[in-house]
């Protein structure tokens, strides 16, 4: 009863309040002439953090200057060489900003004047030097901080093709974009979103390839974050999703500069946030969830084989447990005879109902592949035999579940890691429990409802406004050769059409098929 | 403090709104109509094949060959356990008496413990003593219940139906999956509930059952039943029958073996063949032009004919037609005699000449034995098999 007497409180509390951020006049306050007043605020701002370091100097033996910067974020022996070094000679000038930029070997410099400013550029490990006398601070890039190697992507690792993953400094991954496409049309616009962690975001497109609108759109949405902290582009992406109650992936995310690269030249746009190797790629639809960046590295026949199978097994990842249960409950009939007959006498000392029976086994198989995951490697290995143990053979000796059933539930769990993407597996393994209970309350009925719900909710679902199961759910011919098969390369003329009427339609020259010369040299 | 309080309100509405309320209408939902008909196969005696026999007191006696999961010795705890082979008992059979069908199946469900389950019954079997007093009502029962099904292939037991069910057969699990498997062969006739509802509906057209003969613990389809409405009248043997095969269009397999002059005989087998008949009414007669094309492969030649040449060939395929021509000119003699439209000439009339068949469709008793049937073979024997000449011979 209580809690029903909160909801009902209204809303408008939530309006009222700010949060009370005790310096915010004091960040924005500018440089002043005084290097110590500039000084005292920082240090007040700045209190009990021990990592920030104040280095007071004298340059050419006159004027009083300090340095500031984070510990850990800057490279200190190129402060100590091309910084300190030049300005503490006996006859450096400090007689104003560009006089010191000049006697500095340092390429990148920024002249800043306010408190807040000051704060940004040491945050981002650039050092400022503070001189007295003067109201602007200089800011020097040389950031350096440990950070992880670039590695083959680990959840999405290929047989062919690029083997280097996105790390989680944004610059890094800013630069292996740009290293694949060369073009200054290639944008990157930067903001910031987090009240505290002061994140650094990339959205990046190609322009005259992506849809003004589309990025208009993106941009909106970002602009309405107002969160704390942004530790993970999973924040975003659930800030920005289209159907927030879909178990469906709208935002594709994905650790391959390669994916993103061919996704930008199709027309999309990608959001990179700093720490997080993950790149959110949109607008996208089912089937791109559905599609891996080798498709396109193997042949053409290869590709498109390889996508039926997925195909295929998508619906035995969602369907088979379901199918079994239906049935052998309603549906005996259905079966041909030797099978039923093998079946019944494998079934014969199962003590539960087949529905629960399929329950406790896919339950099973959850947990260990959860376990599998979370655990160190050390210790996966030994889950891996307990789980071999626990559905498999152990499991028929004890008479708990029959051998049809363990092996429904293997090939299921094969099927479903045939689903390129992380995300889009794990939806198809959360969907299969509602439509197995359907499948067990009203057999092959249930199943088909369970079904149609579905595509149902498929079509009206929507990223960033594009139907979901585009191309094909409203037909479009000329994407189809993307979806239904693996197009070869010089037959892919067109780009995909997403919206609107700002269509950058042809891709490449047609009648590129390599084709032997006939008598011309 | 306050804020995430908020929130949190906020969340558990979009909570009852999205998830609660649905979630516990859909519960409703299938409380309420759900799993009525609910069966686990562990509470299910599944039927293989089903006996109807004539009982005392004009009664009936049904039986039925049930699967028994439990039976196969050592499958308990390997789980899949496979089929044991031969002798081990997996099926056995319950039968109970009733004064029709209906009434015998409510007896059998009395008697054992589970649901007996009818979708998986491949074949039924009336006994000999039955089919003679009318296969009708019964029929009605099997065709109008939905559970039995329309596939399953009907027989006629030489004795009794239930002798047959009874047996254990060395290669199969059971003795009605032999049945099932023989009949699917097409070496004798073969017969579905749908097939034999159909001909039993149709009154100018004579049902045909195939008949089974049981000896030394073996069972074999031998010949046919001839039916007169849903009587059985007579049989026909095994070679005979092939005549009428060849004329409805079933022959799928055969070794058809021609003795042309000089010693020994060619063996061919056939590969495809295809009949269709043609009536023609032309003053007044009656006849029925049957084409039979068919094409066979020579497998063994014990004679000193050369089969790759052309001439040899030609006369060994005259004399196959002619072989195949004696043998349905048999089987239509017979019919002919006891005066049972047993190939579908009355449909092939009626089809080409509606009008003629509407005003003298109800003379076909007496039209039916003055048919004359022509018969024209086209037979082609396409290889002559990998030697020419045979080797024993010099």
């Amino acid at each position: 009863m209580k809690i029903f007497r909160r909801t009902r409180r209204p809303r408008s509390t939530q309006k009222n309040q700010s949060v009370t951020i005790p310096p915010k006049n004091l960040k924005d306050s500018p440089l002043s002439k005084d290097l110590k007043q500039n000084l005292q605020i920082l240090k007040s701002l700045y209190t009990d953090c021990s990592d920030v370091i104040f280095h007071d100097f004298v340059i050419g033996e006159k004027e009083t200057a300090a340095l500031v910067y984070i510990d850990g974020l800057s490279n200190i022996e190129e402060i100590d060489e091309h910084l300190l070094e030049p300005l503490m000679k006996e006859n450096a000038d400090a007689g104003s900003i560009t006089a010191i930029k000049d006697q500095i070997s340092i390429s990148s410099t920024k002249k800043i004047n306010k408190i807040s400013d000051v704060i940004n550029e040491i945050s981002n490990g650039n050092p400022v030097i503070l001189v007295h006398n003067l109201n602007t601070g200089l800011a020097v890039a040389l950031p350096h901080w440990e950070m992880r190697s670039i590695e083959d992507p680990a959840a999405e690792s290929v047989v062919r093709g690029p083997r280097e993953g996105f790390v989680e400094t944004i610059r890094v991954n800013t630069s292996l974009i740009r290293r694949k496409i060369k073009s200054p049309q290639l944008k990157m616009k930067s903001m910031v979103i987090g009240k505290y962690t002061q994140t650094q975001i990339v959205i990046t497109y190609i322009e005259g390839i992506c849809n003004q609108r589309l990025l208009k759109e993106i941009e909106n949405r970002l602009n309405k974050i107002s969160i704390d902290g942004i530790l993970e582009s999973g924040y975003i992406e659930e800030m920005i999703e289209d159907n927030p109650y879909s178990p469906f992936p709208q935002v594709l995310s994905t650790e391959r500069p390669d994916v993103v690269s061919a996704n930008l030249l199709e027309g999309r746009a990608a959001i990179l946030v700093d720490g997080s190797p993950f790149a959110l790629i949109m607008p996208i639809s089912f089937w791109s969830l559905m599609q891996s960046s080798e498709d396109y590295y193997q042949g053409f026949i290869v590709g498109t084989t390889i996508r039926w199978l997925r195909y295929f097994f998508l619906c035995v990842a969602l369907l088979a447990p379901s199918l079994y249960v239906a049935i052998l409950t309603y549906h005996q009939e259905m079966l041909p005879t030797t099978l039923l007959l093998t079946i019944a006498q494998s079934r014969e000392q199962i003590p539960f109902p087949a529905l629960v029976e399929a329950l406790l086994m896919e339950l099973t198989f959850e947990a260990l592949r959860e376990a599998g995951v979370r655990l160190p490697k050390q210790v996966g290995a030994a889950v891996s035999i307990v789980g071999a143990l626990v559905i498999g053979q152990a499991a028929i000796q004890a008479g708990l579940a029959s051998a049809p059933m363990v092996m429904v539930v293997a090939i299921t769990g094969i099927a479903s890691f045939l689903i390129p993407r992380y995300s889009m597996a794990t939806s198809i393994r959360l969907l299969r429990f509602p439509i197995m209970f359907l499948s067990g309350f009203l057999g092959l009925t249930g199943l088909m409802l369970g079904v149609i719900t579905l595509v149902i909710h498929l079509c009206s679902l929507r990223s960033f406004g594009v139907p979901y199961l585009d191309p094909l759910g409203p037909t479009k011919k000329s994407s189809l050769k993307d979806v239904l098969f693996r197009a070869p390369m010089w037959s892919q003329t067109t780009r995909p059409h997403f919206t609107g009427d700002d269509w950058n339609k042809n891709r490449q020259a047609p009648g590129q098929k390599p084709h032997l010369g006939k008598g011309d040299q | 403090m306050n804020q995430s309080k908020v929130s949190g309100n906020f969340l558990f509405n979009r909570l009852k709104k999205y998830i609660v309320m649905p979630l516990s209408m859909s519960l409703f939902l299938l409380v309420s109509s759900g799993c009525w008909d609910r069966v686990e196969i562990n509470d299910l005696a599944i039927v293989t094949g089903i006996a109807l026999d004539a009982a005392s007191h004009n009664n009936i006696q049904l039986s039925v060959q049930l699967f028994m999961p439990t039976g196969a010795g050592g499958g308990t705890t390997q789980g899949g356990g496979g089929g044991s082979p031969g002798g081990q008992q997996q099926s056995f059979v319950i039968s109970a008496n009733g004064v029709n069908i209906a009434d015998a199946v409510t007896n059998i469900e009395e008697k054992t413990s589970r649901r007996i389950f009818w979708g998986q019954s491949d074949t039924i079997f009336f006994g000999k003593k039955l089919a003679k007093k009318g296969i009708g009502p019964s029929i009605d029962f099997l065709t109008r219940y939905p559970k039995p099904r329309e596939h399953a292939y009907v027989f006629v037991a030489e004795g009794k139906g239930k002798k047959i069910l009874e047996y254990k057969p060395h290669l199969e699990r059971n003795s009605s999956e032999v049945l099932r498997e023989l009949a699917k062969k097409q070496t004798g006739m073969k017969v579905s509930l749908k097939d034999l509802a159909q001909m039993l509906s149709d009154p100018y057209e004579s049902p045909v059952l195939p008949w089974v003969k049981y000896r030394g613990e073996r069972a074999r389809i031998s010949g046919i039943a001839l039916f007169s409405g849903d009587k059985m009248v007579g049989r026909m043997n095994k070679q005979t029958t092939r005549g009428v095969q060849w004329l409805r269009n079933e022959i799928r397999t055969a070794t058809i073996t021609v003795n042309p002059k000089g010693k020994g005989r060619v063996s061919m087998y056939l590969l495809r063949s295809k009949s269709k008949l043609q009536p023609v009414i032309k003053n007044g007669t009656w006849e029925i032009i049957a084409r039979i094309e068919a094409e066979d492969d020579i497998v063994q030649n014990t004679t000193n004919l050369d089969v790759m040449d052309p001439k040899v060939i030609n006369k060994l395929e005259k004399d196959t037609g002619y072989l195949i021509k004696k043998r349905i000119n048999a089987a239509v003699r017979q019919a002919q005699k006891k005066d049972l439209d047993i190939f579908g000439f009355s449909d092939a009339f009626h089809r080409k000449y509606p009008s003629v068949w509407k005003t003298s469709k109800d003379r076909w008793k007496d039209i039916f034995p003055d048919v004359t049937v022509k018969v024209n073979t086209k037979v082609k024997i396409l290889r002559p098999g990998v030697t020419s000449k045979s080797t024993s011979k010099p």
